[in-house]
């Protein structure tokens, strides 16, 4: 089995450790030598003083002498091939030879300057923590790079944490990290709109076919139901009345998948926002105060207008609010649409205060038949989107747990007009 | 000293110092989270788990203190201290299940995740905040005189490479404290076992010891206080609770590999810590009845070791001593992080789960800060060291006991609320015995305990949902 890599902490740590103690042995060893060595000049120095006068003496005063003066050196009888720094005759004729405590004078040194020895140590200590700091800025910015690649990897689209790094090379990893996350998110929310289109069209084309199957036979049974509904006894009138009204139904139903699927050009002109609000209203009123819906409207200005289809922003903007009465359904709130001018566009928006759409249901709103009601067709916010965007205008969402707000932008009809 | 004896001590030092550095993980760790962090991932083996238990059990403080108390005492320091302390061990059994069952990653959290309330959480972490500063201003006390006599340095020069190792050390969280803990325990029963033969051998064999020590010093055969039983026995008891209800043990049981692994670290300790005090009873026992002969005289505690033991052997007693030091305080400095940071403050800790891995990573980077600032804390209180500190060390440790022991260990009722009043109640009886009565702080703990047992049985509220 293959080992694991080091880890560059680890080899950092190493590395800086043995460069500091390697400089605090040179450091302190140099001073220990520097003064080992004057130490034993020092003691020759003696010795050479000493020499003529040693020359002059008995073995036994020389030695006593030695004995007397010399800290880190001796006498001792002189031994013919041995090395020998210094030597002399005594005046009994005697031979010698100085031998110098060279380990002593080391000892010495080391116990006088154990001081510098300590802060070496405490210097070394200090060095290694250091070390583990340094590797520590250079490795999590590291890491925090390999978690942010594990979650994109895993299909979640994160930037590097953290603030901007102190480093130029982070730096500018991480911006470039960012920026090719950046891309990949636009270049996936292209692959899902192309995806998405491409899937309308199909659906499309299925929807108009079927429907144009189905609203003829449906034609053809309203022209003949309103026929027999005059030969129906008085007890059958109750039951043509239910089959009436679910025609109806279907027809509608129909109605709205051919809207879908072959949404027709849009005649514009300026229509004036309060004009759709007010209408909008007419229309829910019932609604609202069955579910006890408290409805606000805010409009900011004077005469503001869009440039688009009267019906079709009508239809955008009830499909809007009796989305936003569903929501509200079970625990009653308020609603409030508004709209305001910004440069050259109309923002409108419609907010409630439902409990919101889930996370993961968020991305798919304005699939078509995409719903969440049991009765729905999954159909209005898809005609919402595809009107808006006949219209050359955007809309987009904003949800959390108290409330959704749709937000819709339209080319402003005022500059138009004028 | 002789010039050879001091170059020795140098170089032993420095060795010590650098097999630290070498030795002690690495701080930085890749995967590193608080998990890993407090309690090593809850995955440290049994030779480690047994290394960090006995490694943070034997403080320089105690083995000092207790070696000081036979040194001078005789007999009556084994009955009242190791007696009381290995008291505290037969307790520690009876918290492993219940630790192994926790999640929790410190004691102040379980003491809440039991009783469901969160003062205790903050009360309890206080405690050790303070009780553990204040022993490791005592660890660094230790470590400074003794490295200032080996080496000639100031104390304060001295602390200083105290402060940086235990820094060092820590920072790693438990895994390199832990790892260090290996060397230091090495160093402790190696350095005790030579030093505790050598005595023991210098002296002539443990029947002489006895011989001598009955014919110059009978009253040190005597194995109770002066006091007599009943102090001898509530110092004991006041003792093992302390030892019974410390988080440096727990928290050990807590990082075992497995159950099986906690019970066996608990044995394997036992007979190690058990060695350990045979050999410093010798030392002790030996030291004193070596004093009493012509050479060595009067009560100088090292003198007569420096001057009974060879320079090698006597290193490896201050080496052994320095490593206690370092071995309790590393793991005490981990503790006293903690309690900061995630029990006093968990806002530093943004709850149970951080958002993403640097958020994690700055909760850890915070550790590391408060390690410093608790060390940098200490290390200043120990250069302005005075013997009030050591009074408050004791008294801080009955304040755990009262926090733990309790909730730990009493087996009837124990769900019932009102905890929190009750060891309040017992912080006040604890403070009126010493202070007021003036009972010695380990003695008071137990009639403090008693109150608090009965403030908690008698207190409003039943069993816990």
């Amino acid at each position: 089995m293959r080992r694991p890599a080091p880890s560059l902490e680890l080899v950092i740590k190493v590395v800086v450790s043995v460069l500091a103690l390697a400089v605090v042995v040179l450091v302190t060893g140099t001073v220990l030598h520097e003064e080992y060595i004057e130490q034993v000049g020092v003691e020759k120095q003696q010795v050479k003083r000493l020499l003529p006068t040693l020359e002059r003496l008995s073995s036994g005063e020389a030695r006593l002498l030695s004995e007397q003066i010399g800290k880190y050196w001796s006498i001792a009888g002189y031994v013919p091939g041995q090395s020998s720094e210094v030597s002399f005759t005594s005046a009994d004729g005697r031979r010698w030879q100085v031998v110098f405590d060279r380990r002593g004078i080391f000892s010495d040194l080391v116990i006088k300057r154990r001081k510098v020895l300590l802060v070496g140590m405490v210097a070394l200590l200090f060095a290694v923590e250091a070390a583990v700091f340094l590797a520590y800025s250079i490795t999590r910015p590291v890491k925090a790079m390999a978690w942010a690649c594990r979650e994109v990897a895993s299909g979640r689209w994160v930037h590097v944490p953290g603030r901007a790094r102190r480093f130029l090379e982070f730096e500018t990893l991480r911006t470039t990290f960012d920026e090719m996350v950046d891309e990949l998110i636009r270049m996936k929310n292209m692959e899902h709109q192309i995806e998405r289109v491409k899937r309308l069209a199909a659906i499309g084309q299925v929807v108009a076919g079927v429907s144009h199957e189905i609203r003829n036979p449906l034609a053809s049974m309203k022209v003949h139901l309103d026929l027999v509904s005059e030969m129906v006894p008085e007890e059958g009138k109750t039951s043509v009345a239910v089959i009436d009204q679910e025609l109806n139904r279907l027809n509608r139903a129909v109605t709205d998948l051919l809207r879908f699927a072959r949404p027709t050009e849009p005649v514009k002109g300026p229509v004036e926002v309060r004009g759709v609000f007010d209408w909008c209203f007419r229309m829910v009123k019932a609604q609202l105060f069955s579910r006890r819906i408290e409805w606000k409207e805010k409009i900011e200005g004077d005469g503001l207008c869009i440039w688009g289809d009267t019906s079709q922003l009508r239809q955008v903007l009830l499909n809007l609010v009796l989305n936003s009465v569903r929501a509200m359904s079970k625990e009653g709130g308020t609603l409030e649409v508004a709209a305001r001018e910004e440069g050259n566009q109309v923002i409108m928006q419609v907010s409630d205060t439902g409990p919101g759409i889930p996370p993961d249901l968020a991305e798919r709103v304005f699939d078509p038949f995409f719903t969440t009601y049991a009765d729905g067709t999954g159909l209005g916010l898809s005609m919402v989107q595809q009107i808006v965007e006949k219209h050359g205008g955007t809309i987009d969402f904003e949800t959390s747990e108290s409330g959704t707000t749709f937000i819709v932008a339209f080319q402003s009809g005022r500059e138009r007009v004028e | 000293m002789t010039s050879e004896a001091l170059l020795f001590q140098m170089a032993a030092f420095g060795l010590y110092a650098l097999l630290v550095i070498l030795l002690a993980g690495q701080a930085f760790y890749w995967n590193e989270n608080r998990w890993l962090f407090y309690l090593g991932a809850r995955k440290l083996s049994l030779s480690f788990s047994v290394s960090t238990f006995v490694g943070t059990w034997m403080s320089a403080a105690s083995v000092l203190g207790y070696t000081l108390w036979a040194f001078q005492g005789g007999y009556e320091a084994f009955t009242a201290s190791v007696n009381g302390w290995l008291l505290g061990l037969v307790f520690l059994p009876f918290s492993v299940l219940k630790l192994r069952k926790s999640r929790a990653l410190s004691l102040p959290q379980w003491l809440t995740e039991e009783y469901g309330d969160p003062r205790l959480r903050k009360l309890s972490a206080a405690a050790l905040l303070v009780a553990y500063i204040l022993y490791i201003v005592i660890q660094f006390q230790v470590f400074g005189s003794i490295v200032s006599r080996m080496l000639g340095a100031s104390t304060l020069l001295s602390s200083l490479l105290i402060y940086l190792f235990v820094i060092y050390t820590t920072f790693g969280g438990l895994p390199s404290v832990a790892k260090s803990d290996v060397l230091n325990v090495l160093v402790i029963v190696f350095g005790l076992t030579v030093a505790a033969f050598a005595i023991v051998w210098t002296a002539g064999g443990p029947v002489d010891i006895h011989r001598r020590l009955a014919a110059n010093s009978p009253g040190m055969l005597k194995v109770l206080d002066k006091r007599g039983a009943l102090f001898t026995f509530t110092i004991m008891l006041g003792w093992g609770f302390g030892v019974a209800s410390n988080p440096q043990y727990m928290i050990r049981i807590m990082s075992a590999r497995d159950t099986k692994t906690a019970w066996s670290m608990l044995i394997l300790s036992s007979v190690v810590v058990g060695w350990i005090y045979v050999c410093l009873t010798f030392i002790g026992l030996g030291g004193k009845a070596l004093s009493f002969g012509e050479v060595w005289s009067g009560d100088d505690f090292f003198g007569v070791f420096s001057s009974a033991l060879s320079p090698e052997v006597y290193t490896l007693l201050l080496i052994a001593v320095l490593a206690a030091a370092v071995s309790t305080a590393n793991s005490q400095l981990l503790l006293a992080a903690c309690s900061f940071c995630y029990d006093l403050f968990p806002s530093i800790s943004g709850g149970r789960k951080a958002k993403d891995i640097l958020d994690e990573d700055r909760f850890l980077l915070a550790n590391r800060v408060i390690i410093g600032a608790i060390a940098t804390v200490s290390l200043v209180l120990s250069w302005v060291f005075s013997p009030a500190i050591l009074d408050i060390g004791q008294y801080s440790w009955a304040v755990v006991s009262i926090c733990f022991f309790l909730p730990m260990y009493l087996p009837v009722r124990k769900k019932r609320k009102g905890l929190f009043g009750a060891i309040a109640a017992a912080f006040v009886a604890h403070t009126l015995f010493v202070y007021v009565v003036g009972l010695p702080p380990e003695q008071a703990l137990v009639p403090s305990l008693c109150i608090e047992w009965m403030v908690w049985q008698f207190s409003p509220g039943g069993e816990r949902p």
